[in-house]
């Protein structure tokens, strides 16, 4: 026993190794390093997955076999927090301290983003294009959204659906969390100055399934369309459910983060002719320039790994922090980058339509509408605006 | 007089197995009375109905006048009858000083100490190892100190459970001492023992069970003296018997 | 003597720690400091009183949103007062749970309280009105008379000096009546029994004990980590908690501290493993288990863990 508190002072003391840390974190004349913390275990693993390593790093070994940013090349450091809020905060941490990380890139998910968000502005630190749509990231000087931002989303369906569309009655089926009441909010903002209202709007508590309930009140009170804002499992859940019910009065549109292949690989049959609004173009079988260009870097640097909307958004977010640190100079900074990507007017990455940033630091504000035909996505408008 | 410890018909079973079928006895103050029988009579069931430890299906158990049936283990062990179970259980990671000490759980703030003062002098051996760990004592040792934990509560009435199961005979006879030693201190006891003859040598009085039932009872020389108990628990033949 | 030199030592460190540690460290000290008093707790529990508890992050989970909404509500209950109501609030939880934990003993009992522990998830999900649901809770710095603990600093020896009370505290349990009933429950039910220890008392009391040691932590917590989200408390964590026991020492302190210790680094520096954190995870503690069944604490001279 007498050995014990000794012990537990030279563990301590072995642990703490000190890391040097340079004049501006992160870069040195060969390198930059950026990174995030993201599920690789837990429920989100293979979207955080996808993001980071298949996405992000796959869009830096292009930029590094092209010869880096003003020379430098590209490095990224990954840790998993597992959708845990309190490793996300303990992990991005121990990137800004120890591995002394330029800035955050694509981390995923509204609760783990949200444990980071007052630590990185506090510290000056850029927060780049998170996977989550919540307005919580907006307003912030460090912070650059990536996916569109909910309230943006809703604004394009309800304008959509009510003018080209003419439709006047609408009800939710909504997750009952912030991704949820997030759409619900911006519905019957959105509605308002359509002078309409909501007829129905249904909350599922996360981690239910069984959403029978919720899908039988909202056919009673017959909307013309009727949304749904969940993840794929519930999402799923509610078409199959309409189906089995025979309730086909009524058009299911799905937002943007439902708007994806998992979702109708769940679905099944049950998912014919639902909508939807996408954010991404089809990974599969876009033409678009870039999207090809995408495909054929994932064949050549990681041929084992099949396209899927979340690598490239990683993808995406990859290539406009390289626009940023490119525009930012030979001197870069984490101040340097802000100004830059603050400057980015009608970048084209051949995936979104041109990309211009600004001062509100939103990357992303369009969506375009698709139909399920034959299971899958068919792409039915051009780009919609949300501005 | 009420007898200090009073059994009324107590059946007690073990799911479906019958243990005790309408047992009773009873037990005086300043007793030595012993239980015998074969093994899974019901002589460790009875002890365990009197402390409490399983519940009597039927029937009452009566303690100072008082029916203490549905009293809780802890709650008899304050009211005063000590059990020194089977296989002695004492704390084998606890110094022989820390058994004593949860002995003293149930006693008061100030009784623990002269009773720890007054288990070394009863038994020397444990006090010249009294920070010794006790499951590294020997048998007899071991047997000695869960007596002694049983005292540091001061009962009135001492259950012993097998004492001096699995020791040597010259360790037997020291228990046995040992017991009637406690008893002249004015500690009444009930003992089950499979060494009948040791048991009636030291006992007044005795009961004999056989499946759960009390099928004989009477003082000591009595007992001895049955030929048909001398023929099942005293290893004799009954034509032994004017030996 | 050389105790003495040995703790008076580890002492100064822990007063040093923020100036000679570079400043993840000082954060990474916060969070053992915090999961040693859990461990602590669980241990009151499972090394004394042979109940394996697999829901502690439930308890902490009731002290974290207890402590924030204090801290949000009601910011002029100085911090030390927060993580006490903290603690008994957990504390009477834990006594909910200890009573019809009574009747069940090994996997029953591991299936009641990892039960409870989803149910208090679901309980955080449902009182959204109160804890947020699912989107998790920003917690202010913790309020402690005109001045607000906002640095890492600051809340490093908040949690310091918690967690210093609380090994005392438990240390001393050891040796008090309550104590030796504990440790006599583990050692032999029957034998506790018959000494007159109220084992059914004293299994709730430590379970009231242990729920207010982790309400306690699950306080600290909240200031330490800033955020609170149902995915927080999640199985991992109780699993974590029930390894540092084992890996630290069922029924020992120090071992607690160890394990904690062990425990908190390992999980961090398996973070940059990704994907294969768990595996690395799972096959580190099944070979210190192999290897060292009886914990770190069993690698020094026994008797003086304890």
């Amino acid at each position: 026993m007498r050995s014990m508190p000794a012990v537990i002072a030279a563990v301590l003391l072995t642990l703490a190794v000190v890391t040097p840390v340079a004049a501006q974190p992160g870069v040195t004349d060969t390198e930059i390093v950026i990174g995030c913390s993201n599920s690789f275990s837990g429920p989100l693993a293979f979207t955080g997955e996808q993001a980071t390593k298949f996405g992000v790093d796959l869009y830096a070994r292009v930029v590094n076999d092209a010869g880096g940013i003003h020379g430098r090349k590209v490095r990224t450091v990954y840790y998993d927090d597992g959708y845990r809020p309190q490793d996300a905060a303990a992990n991005t941490k121990k990137l800004i301290e120890q591995d002394g990380v330029f800035a955050i890139i694509a981390p995923q998910g509204t609760p783990p983003v949200m444990a980071t968000l007052e630590y990185l502005e506090q510290n000056k630190v850029p927060l780049l294009f998170p996977f989550q749509g919540s307005p919580v990231t907006r307003a912030r000087k460090y912070v650059f959204s990536g996916m569109t931002l909910y309230d943006r989303q809703s604004k394009m369906m309800i304008d959509y659906l009510v003018g080209p569309r003419k439709y006047k009655s609408f009800a939710v089926l909504y997750q009952d969390d912030e991704y949820g009441k997030s759409f619900l909010t911006s519905f019957e903002k959105d509605l308002g100055r359509h002078q309409l209202k909501l007829v129905a709007a249904e909350p599922v508590k996360r981690g239910v399934t069984d959403v029978s309930a919720q899908i039988a009140k909202l056919q009673a009170v017959k909307p013309e369309v009727t949304f749904l804002v969940l993840t794929p499992g519930p999402g799923a859940q509610a078409l199959k459910e309409r189906q089995k019910i025979g309730w086909n009065d009524t058009i299911m549109v799905s937002s943007g983060p439902l708007t994806d292949e998992r979702y109708l690989a769940l679905a099944g049959p049950a998912a014919e002719a639902v909508e939807g609004l996408a954010l991404w173009p089809d990974p599969l079988t876009s033409d678009l320039p870039g999207v090809k260009a995408y495909r054929e870097h994932m064949a050549r640097y990681f041929p084992k790994n099949e396209p899927n909307r979340y690598s490239l958004s990683g993808y995406v977010a990859g290539m406009l922090f390289a626009e940023g640190a490119r525009r930012a100079g030979r001197n870069l900074t984490r101040d340097g980058l802000v100004a830059a990507l603050e400057s980015v007017k009608g970048f084209q990455t051949g995936i979104l339509p041109p990309l211009t940033i600004g001062g509100d630091h939103e990357t992303q504000k369009q969506g375009f509408w698709v139909r399920v035909e034959k299971g899958r996505f068919k792409q039915l408008t051009d780009w919609l605006k949300s501005e | 007089m009420t007898p200090l410890l009073e059994l009324v018909a107590v059946s007690v079973a073990y799911g479906k197995r019958r243990a005790l079928e309408d047992v009773s006895l009873h037990v005086d103050a300043g007793e030595i009375v012993t239980l015998l029988g074969a093994n899974g009579a019901g002589k460790s069931t009875t002890l365990r109905a009197i402390s409490g430890l399983v519940r009597p299906a039927r029937g009452r158990i009566m303690y100072r006048g008082t029916d203490v049936t549905a009293a809780a283990a802890d709650a008899i062990v304050a009211a005063g009858v000590g059990h020194v179970p089977e296989g002695r259980e004492i704390f084998p990671d606890f110094s022989v000083h820390e058994n004593l000490l949860v002995g003293g759980h149930v006693a008061g703030r100030d009784d623990v100490a002269p009773r720890v003062e007054r288990a070394y002098v009863m038994f020397p051996v444990l006090g010249e190892r009294r920070a010794q760990r006790a499951g590294t004592l020997s048998g007899g040792e071991q047997q000695m100190l869960a007596i002694a934990r049983a005292l540091m509560a001061g009962p009135a009435l001492l259950l012993l459970d097998e004492p001096s199961l699995g020791l040597a005979p010259r360790l037997a006879h020291e228990i046995f001492r040992v017991i009637r030693q406690v008893n002249e201190t004015g500690v009444t006891i009930l003992l089950v023992e499979q060494n009948a003859r040791r048991a009636l040598g030291l006992a007044h009085r005795g009961y004999v069970l056989e499946t759960g039932r009390i099928v004989a009872a009477g003082t000591a020389a009595s007992l001895a003296a049955d030929p048909a108990i001398r023929a099942a628990y005293l290893g004799l033949a009954a034509a032994d018997a004017g030996h | 003597m050389s105790r003495r030199v040995a703790i008076g030592g580890l002492l100064v460190l822990l007063a040093a720690w923020p100036w000679i540690a570079p400043r993840y460290f000082i954060y990474l000290a916060s969070l053992v400091a915090v999961n040693a008093i859990v461990a602590i707790g669980l241990n009151l529990l499972s090394g004394y009183t042979n109940q394996l508890s697999f829901g502690h992050a439930g308890f902490l989970a009731i002290g974290a949103y207890t402590a924030a909404l204090l801290a949000m509500h009601a910011r002029s209950i100085p911090v030390p007062v927060a993580l006490l109501i903290a603690g008994i609030v957990t504390g009477l939880v834990g006594i909910l749970l200890g009573v019809p934990c009574l009747r069940l003993e090994g996997l029953y009992l591991t299936m009641a309280t990892l039960a409870f522990g989803f149910v208090v998830t679901e309980a955080i999900l449902n009182l959204d009105g109160l804890t947020h649901g699912a989107d998790g809770l920003r917690v202010p710095p913790a309020p402690l008379g005109r001045w607000q603990l906002a640095s890492d600093t600051s809340r490093y020896y908040l949690t310091a000096a918690v967690a210093l009370v609380m090994v005392v505290l438990a240390v001393n349990v050891a040796r008090t009546r309550t104590g030796r009933a504990f440790l006599a429950i583990r050692e032999s039910e029957i034998a506790a029994q018959t000494s007159g220890v109220n084992v059914a008392l004293y299994k709730t009391v430590a379970f009231a004990i242990s729920a207010f040691y982790t309400g306690v932590a699950g306080g600290l917590f909240a200031f330490v980590v800033g955020y609170l989200s149902p995915d927080a408390f999640d199985l991992v964590l109780s699993v974590d908690f029930v390894t540092m026991i084992i890996v630290g020492g069922l029924g020992s302190v120090p071992g607690s501290i160890v394990g904690a210790l062990v425990v908190t680094f390992l999980h961090d520096w398996l973070a940059a493993f990704q994907n294969y954190r768990p595996l690395i995870f799972g096959a580190v503690m099944v070979l210190v288990m192999l290897f060292l069944p009886g914990g770190l604490a069993s690698a020094f001279p026994r008797g003086a863990t304890r």
